[in-house]
């Protein structure tokens, strides 16, 4: 059931009418039904792995907590290697397999073992694995204590509005909600609907149209020429964060409305000034649980080496980042360039800080502000191309930039009316969340102003949206 | 000299501010510039000052200021 | 009034209205525009213009039958109603709603047919053309049958923009701030199609044939009893009704396999009872001349304008 369909309307005001009108003592349970529901209307057979991933984590959190620090070890290693293994297997088996073949072809091996055929990727399944870890890490380094009852647990694992695709959550936060009695509050509501909403603008108004215009560019990049691939590039970097962050607004807003609040998952990533700054802004709770269970550890683990320790850590976190998002070597790439770039970033603090003392503050920021969105727009080409040739293609059409006629037929095909909606769409976006913050929060001391954009944004979804179903992108990782 | 005031002095030259004074409820979040970057080199520094070594789980453990101290006490008080 | 009644009221109306009138303005447009298969639908609905003659089918009507040729032959008023992907309950709803409407009834009526056409009907093609009529019985009645989204636009028009695309909002906003800047490529219902010769190999054409046109027949019950009704409505209007059995493109080696024989013998029991003309093109020596057709059945635009001479001279 995707969010931006008429089925999720039905399913979520019923969700939220029987929420209220059942005891609380009930709630929990029942909101943990409606989230196996809601999983299991897409494969039924995948809710096995979600209630595995939950129980396995569930008992290995409390044998921790009770053995002594030596015992500790073994079992939150076998916990995270079995939930690893499974991610492993259903996401990365294939492309693991198919590049050891090569390998072996390449020095002359018969090599036998097949891929495995029709494998599904159980979606959410990249989102809840990582919670299910942090969750066992966090009783492993005693930041919290096992939490009581197993299906308070597993409705933090499964909750569904952030269930396909985050925020990834903290066991610091919504599990702590969850075991505290939430009111029937009018104005968290309003403010739950009005995030809503603007989730399924920027979705089915920009977002949805921006990938009419921008996946047959990267299906076949030899048809078109390369200023408007450049053009396209650009308005991917819209489409990603429409999409993603559109995504989260509604997850966020009907969370909300259901009296728990989860993680932001974007601050206005596209104003960063370098790209570190960006991965604090962009994709949070990817990065923060990077950061806190992948990165950190590695660094102290190595804390002798130094600084080369913080370069080591930044190359290893981001490669398995940009291996999160998928089975493909693009996605290798695309961690790869982040890596290098933050690894520069940290050895050249000093030298930078030099710089933007010597030069006047305003060619300083906005020379890095640029420099940082164009790296950003060039590693999204890695993203969104489905392979290494697509993805140099590309970036080769745009390396023979010319100018000629061609130009403006290709806009017209796309159509100079979409282009206008598309456009001015960008900016009521930058406008509103330049103006009231990304979280809309200052809505909340303007009665008027929140009901006349809320009817604006209404209104805009209804006369502008795109209602041909289109997949969140995020549910592919 | 006690151990906190000597951890303070640690944080000072760490984070590069004099006037900085620690109070053991203190996060990474109450001082600035407190990043990855500068907490590898609090740890590394924090080890030389008080000759004592600090484990990788023993740093993941640390909530706040507080807990710094009090491994550090009971790391030196061991010695 | 509680606020949360209070802000969800407020909204949805203030978006309900804004979001119908600009429904209602883009229909407006759409009713105008001289683009795409609209002015067909305007012709239908709203003309009191007396044809004497009407052509209905598939875009082998469409594209086949160029009324100007027929009009300056046999010196009348025609009108080409094909549309593409038409099954025959579809020529059935299109010549109810013309005997409706404020026309003259006309003396002649083509049908174009082909086996093809009697299939059961599953779907309409690009359906959102017709939703601007959506308030018309006769039309709403026949779509609503095959796309269930008609029904959420009629009763609740505050979504219906929502049913349209891009390219639709454009033509719409266009058909009201200026209807007479762009000229239609539709010259009376009739579409052209480009003047180029047809370039795929005789043997991919013959191959082509063969499916298109099959020896065993579907289930055509179905198909047979809605074309009674186009018969049964014409004889009451005293209207001549005519069975056109168009060219296809075919080799000489393969006349008799795709000879309509089997077709022929469903149609029969219909012209001997409502005393029907059946004209069979299949075989005219223009079927034969690849130069004439823009792909395996539809004709170019010169192909059209010959065919359309043999036609009206044929029907004098």
């Amino acid at each position: 059931m995707l969010f931006n369909s008429f089925s999720f309307l039905v399913f979520f005001s019923l969700v939220v009418v029987l929420f209220f009108s059942i005891p609380f003592r009930f709630r929990n349970i029942f909101l943990l039904l409606a989230s196996y529901f809601f999983y299991m209307l897409w494969k039924p057979e995948y809710a096995i792995l979600l209630a595995f991933s939950t129980i396995s984590s569930y008992y290995t959190a409390i044998l921790i907590f009770r053995k002594t620090d030596a015992e500790k070890r073994k079992y939150l290693v076998a916990c995270i290697s079995l939930n690893l293994l499974i991610l492993f297997f259903f996401k990365y088996f294939n492309f693991f397999n198919s590049n050891v073949r090569t390998l072996f072809t390449l020095l002359h091996i018969d090599y036998k073992i097949p891929d495995i055929l029709a494998v599904i990727l159980p979606v959410g399944i990249s989102f809840y694995t990582f919670e299910t870890i942090s969750y066992v890490l966090d009783i492993y380094y005693e930041r919290r204590e096992p939490e009581n009852k197993l299906s308070t647990y597993a409705l933090y694992i499964s909750f569904f509005p952030k269930l396909l695709a985050g925020p990834i959550e903290k066991s610091t936060g919504l599990l702590v909600q969850l075991n505290q009695e939430t009111s029937f509050k009018q104005d968290r509501i309003i403010e739950g609907l009005r995030r809503m909403l603007w989730g399924f603008f920027k979705k089915v108004v920009i977002a949805d149209r921006l990938s009419v215009l921008i996946d047959p560019v990267y299906a076949h990049p030899s048809n078109y020429s390369g200023g408007y691939i450049l053009f396209c590039c650009y308005l991917f970097a819209f489409q990603i964060y429409c999409d993603f962050s559109g995504y989260t607004d509604i997850a966020i807003g009907a969370s909300k409305i259901l009296g728990y609040d989860i993680v932001e998952n974007f601050n206005q990533p596209y104003i960063s000034k370098n790209v570190g700054e960006f991965w604090r802004r962009w994709h949070l709770s990817l990065s923060n649980w990077l950061r806190d269970y992948l990165f950190t550890p590695i660094i102290f683990k190595r804390k002798d080496w130094g600084n080369s320790a913080l370069v080591y850590a930044t190359f290893i976190t981001f490669v398995l980042c940009g291996l999160w998002h998928g089975a493909r070597w693009t996605f290798v790439i695309f961690g790869l360039l982040q890596g290098i770039v933050i690894s520069f970033e940290l050895v050249s603090k000093k030298w930078r800080k030099g710089w933007s003392e010597k030069l006047p503050s305003w060619i300083y920021d906005n020379g890095s502000w640029i420099i940082t969105f164009h790296f950003v727009v060039l590693s999204f080409v890695f993203f969104r191309a489905d392979n290494t040739t697509i993805a140099f293609e590309i970036i080769n059409r745009i390396g023979h930039i010319g100018f000629n006629s061609n130009y403006l037929l290709e806009f017209s095909k796309f159509g100079i009316f979409s282009l206008i909606i598309l456009l001015s769409s960008i900016f009521f976006l930058l406008f509103v969340e330049r103006k009231f913050t990304p979280t809309l929060s200052k809505f909340n001391q303007l009665i008027r102003g929140n009901y006349l954009f809320s009817f604006i944004t209404l209104t805009l979804v209804i006369v502008l949206g795109y209602f041909h179903p289109q997949i969140f992108i995020y549910f592919n990782f | 000299m006690t151990n906190q005031e000597r951890l303070n002095k640690v944080f000072a030259k760490v984070f590069d501010n004099t006037n900085l004074t620690i109070e053991p409820h203190m996060t990474a979040n109450d001082v600035d510039g407190w990043d990855s970057m500068s907490h590898l080199n609090l740890i590394i520094s924090v080890e030389k000052e008080f000759s004592i070594k600090i484990t990788g789980a023993e740093v993941m453990r640390l909530k706040n200021i507080g807990d710094l101290i009090n491994l550090v006490e009971m790391k030196t008080s061991t010695k | 009034m509680s606020s949360l009644l209070k802000y969800i009221l407020a909204i949805c109306l203030g978006a309900f209205i804004v979001s119908y009138l600009f429904f209602m303005f883009i229909n407006l447009g759409l009713k105008n525009q001289k683009n795409d298969t609209f002015p067909v639908i305007r012709e239908l609905v709203n003309s009191v213009e007396n044809h004497q003659v009407i052509f209905v089918g598939s875009s082998l009507a469409k594209n086949n039958i160029n009324p100007l040729v027929y009009d300056s032959i046999n010196k009348v008023n025609s009108y080409n109603f094909g549309y593409p992907g038409a099954k025959i309950e579809h020529n059935l709803m299109i010549i109810k709603r013309y005997l409706q409407s404020n026309h003259p009834a006309p003396q002649k009526i083509f049908i174009v047919l082909e086996p093809y056409v009697l299939d059961s009907t599953t779907e309409i093609n690009f359906p959102v053309q017709y939703y601007p009529y959506c308030n018309d019985s006769t039309i709403y009645n026949f779509v609503s049958k095959y796309d269930p989204d008609i029904k959420l636009v009629k009763y609740f028009p505050f979504i219906g923009v929502s049913k349209y695309n891009d390219y639709l909002k454009n033509l719409g906003i266009m058909g009201v701030l200026s209807p007479n800047r762009i000229t239609s490529a539709l010259i009376k219902g009739y579409e052209p199609l480009d003047a180029g010769s047809w370039k795929v190999d005789a043997e991919v054409a013959r191959n082509k044939t063969k499916q298109i046109i099959p020896t065993n027949i579907k289930n055509h019950n179905e198909g047979l009893k809605h074309l009674e009704g186009i018969c049964k409505a014409c004889s009451e209007k005293n209207i001549q009704l005519v069975f056109v059995l168009p060219p296809v493109y075919h080799q000489k080696s393969t006349v008799n396999k795709t000879s309509p024989i089997a077709f022929v013998a469903e149609l029969e029991p219909l012209i001997t009872e409502y005393n029907i003309l059946l004209i069979d093109h299949t075989q005219i020596e223009l079927s034969f001349n690849k130069e004439f057709y823009f792909d395996w059945h539809h004709l170019n635009s010169r192909g059209a304008k010959i065919y359309t001479a043999i036609l009206a001279n044929e029907t004098k």
